[in-house]
């Protein structure tokens, strides 16, 4: 997949700004701080989520603990996506029954991601409260989720792709809209995967069956002399 | 590196890449272990037939926890009480489970190669819980991963098998493991437990040393095979005193080795032939370890194996 970029919606000064805005908001929403955890979705909701408890630890003198969530286990198209990712640390430490959970992510989009987040977070414990934080919310919801801190809100087309580049992952530090490329070659591939095994196998299993009945009707009838 | 296989076999027809591909996969899945409900969808809804044609314990409670942690349905089967026992071929049993619409089969078989047999002509996932002579590389990963996680990497480590390699599954998983990663690796062993043209095994070849204190001198970790009793009554070595003496691990052969080396061993182990009491209860000793990650690698070969379809070509 070719993406082209086509506009910086966000730069680092108005990536900061944003960050400790939520910041406070999450503490003028939540007044006891010492209940809360922030837990960032791997990847990018991890740095957001530390960059946040530094922000609230400034102004707040208290650090919120911060976990990392990797939902890759707990969705919903494995079956369906060609290659298995690569799955991400989870480190959720101590019981988080009682506590209020801020989930942080960069892009709130189908809320897919966010709906296995949920289920993941639930077998880890029951918290009082779960909330949830993003830098840019894009639209396109095919679940009813929305969230409670939002960065930015980006209109977008369904063709459109929103990056979040940060420093700690990518080196450099901005949100930009894209837009995919078509490519040339995606049909033959598709050609290739669907329809050439499907055949293969099928001729395959009428070979090994037709040579397995052979093979069973001979010992049943050993067997029964 | 994605991993895009659908069956386990062996260790010798994955790349290096895909060997760190599973072991970091598993060094993420050990967590799901400490979690407070240790369970994740990610295989919700696959079935999975355990077959063990040869008798286990650590190996197949080892599968079935992973299958489970993984959400998996299972079915087990052992050969005492099945129709194995009424005469029926491996290739009828096995088509049949199939008819049941099973997605993978773990299995053990005494003969070398039957998985590959199997994959064949099955389109379910085979994954290799030990064949014959050949290979058990669910074993091979487990004892890299924790070769790993003391030594923090394979590459240019030396490692030192002790015991029966001939007959040794394991030892043949480790050797072509470890070799594709990087190590160096050194057999040890009676010569009438020795294959013949075994330097070759592996890629790059192996050093065979017949001095045990010879062998574990800069070893940075020891792998100790069981000595099959049964071997005894093939004439291999003469008692197993005499095994004991000469290749037996104990406290003061450990000396020759320096102090961070690791000491590990498959199990079940024979306390007092190829290991002795103390090495095997010292602080040396990984063995314990090696059982957790067990289940962290087998966790990550059935969601690497299962996961995806397998033809599709570009990754997104």
């Amino acid at each position: 997949m070719k993406i082209q970029r086509k506009s910086i919606v966000m730069d680092a000064v108005q990536i900061h700004r944003t960050i400790m805005r939520i910041a406070h908001e999450i503490v003028e929403r939540n007044k006891d701080v010492e209940d809360l955890i922030l837990v960032g979705i791997q990847k990018r909701g991890v740095p957001l989520a530390e960059r946040l408890s530094r922000a609230i630890g400034e102004f707040e003198g208290i650090r919120v603990p911060v976990g990392a969530i990797d939902i890759t286990l707990y969705r919903d198209d494995l079956q369906m996506i060609s290659q298995v990712p690569i799955v991400g640390e989870t480190a959720i430490k101590g019981d988080i029954t009682g506590r209020i959970i801020i989930l942080v992510d960069d892009v709130l989009f189908t809320g897919r991601t966010v709906r296995a987040a949920l289920d993941e977070l639930i077998d880890f414990g029951r918290p009082s409260a779960i909330q949830l934080a993003v830098l840019v919310d894009r639209g396109h919801r095919e679940f009813p989720i929305r969230a409670d801190f939002v960065g930015k809100n980006v209109p977008t087309a369904p063709t459109e792709t929103v990056e979040v580049l940060l420093s700690e992952i990518d080196g450099e530090e901005s949100v930009v809209l894209g837009e995919v490329m078509e490519e040339v070659v995606q049909e033959p591939i598709e050609k290739k995967g669907g329809i050439m095994p499907v055949a293969k196998t099928k001729t395959k299993k009428k070979a090994a069956k037709r040579t397995g009945c052979g093979v069973k009707a001979k010992k049943g009838c050993g067997k029964r002399k | 590196m994605p991993f895009s296989r659908k069956h386990l076999l062996g260790l010798e027809e994955l790349t290096a890449d895909e060997i760190t591909t599973i072991l970091d996969t598993a060094d993420t899945f050990k967590e799901i272990s400490e979690r407070p409900i240790k369970k994740v969808p990610a295989l919700r809804g696959k079935t999975i037939a355990n077959l063990f044609y040869e008798p286990s314990t650590r190996t197949r409670i080892s599968f079935e926890l992973a299958e489970k942690r993984l959400s998996a349905d299972t079915v087990s089967f052992s050969k005492a009480g099945s129709s194995v026992a009424k005469g029926e071929s491996l290739r009828d049993t096995v088509e049949n489970i199939r008819a049941m619409k099973v997605d993978m089969v773990v299995m053990r078989h005494g003969s070398s190669g039957a998985h590959r047999f199997l994959a064949n002509f099955l389109d379910a996932s085979i994954i290799n819980a030990g064949d014959g002579q050949h290979e058990h590389p669910t074993q091979g990963l487990l004892d890299m991963m924790t070769m790993r996680q003391h030594l923090g990497t394979l590459g240019g480590k030396r490692v030192t098998i002790i015991g029966d390699i001939m007959h040794s599954r394991v030892a043949r998983s480790n050797i072509w493991g470890l070799t594709k990663m990087g190590a160096d690796v050194t057999l040890c062993g009676p010569s009438t437990m020795m294959p013949a043209e075994v330097e070759r095994l592996g890629e790059g070849g192996v050093r065979v040393e017949y001095d045990i204190r010879a062998a574990i001198a800069g070893a940075d970790a020891i792998n100790i095979l069981r000595i099959q009793l049964e071997r005894q009554k093939a004439r291999l070595f003469p008692s197993m005193r005499e095994y004991f003496e000469v290749f037996g691990v104990t406290p003061e052969v450990l000396e020759a080795a320096p102090k961070h080396c690791i000491v590990m061993h498959p199990g079940p182990m024979n306390r007092g032939v190829e290991i002795s009491q103390e090495v095997a209860d010292g602080e040396r000793a990984v063995i314990l370890e090696q059982v957790t990650n067990g289940v962290a690698v087998r966790m990550a070969v059935l969601f690497l194996v299962a996961g995806g379809s397998f033809d599709a070509g570009t990754p997104e």
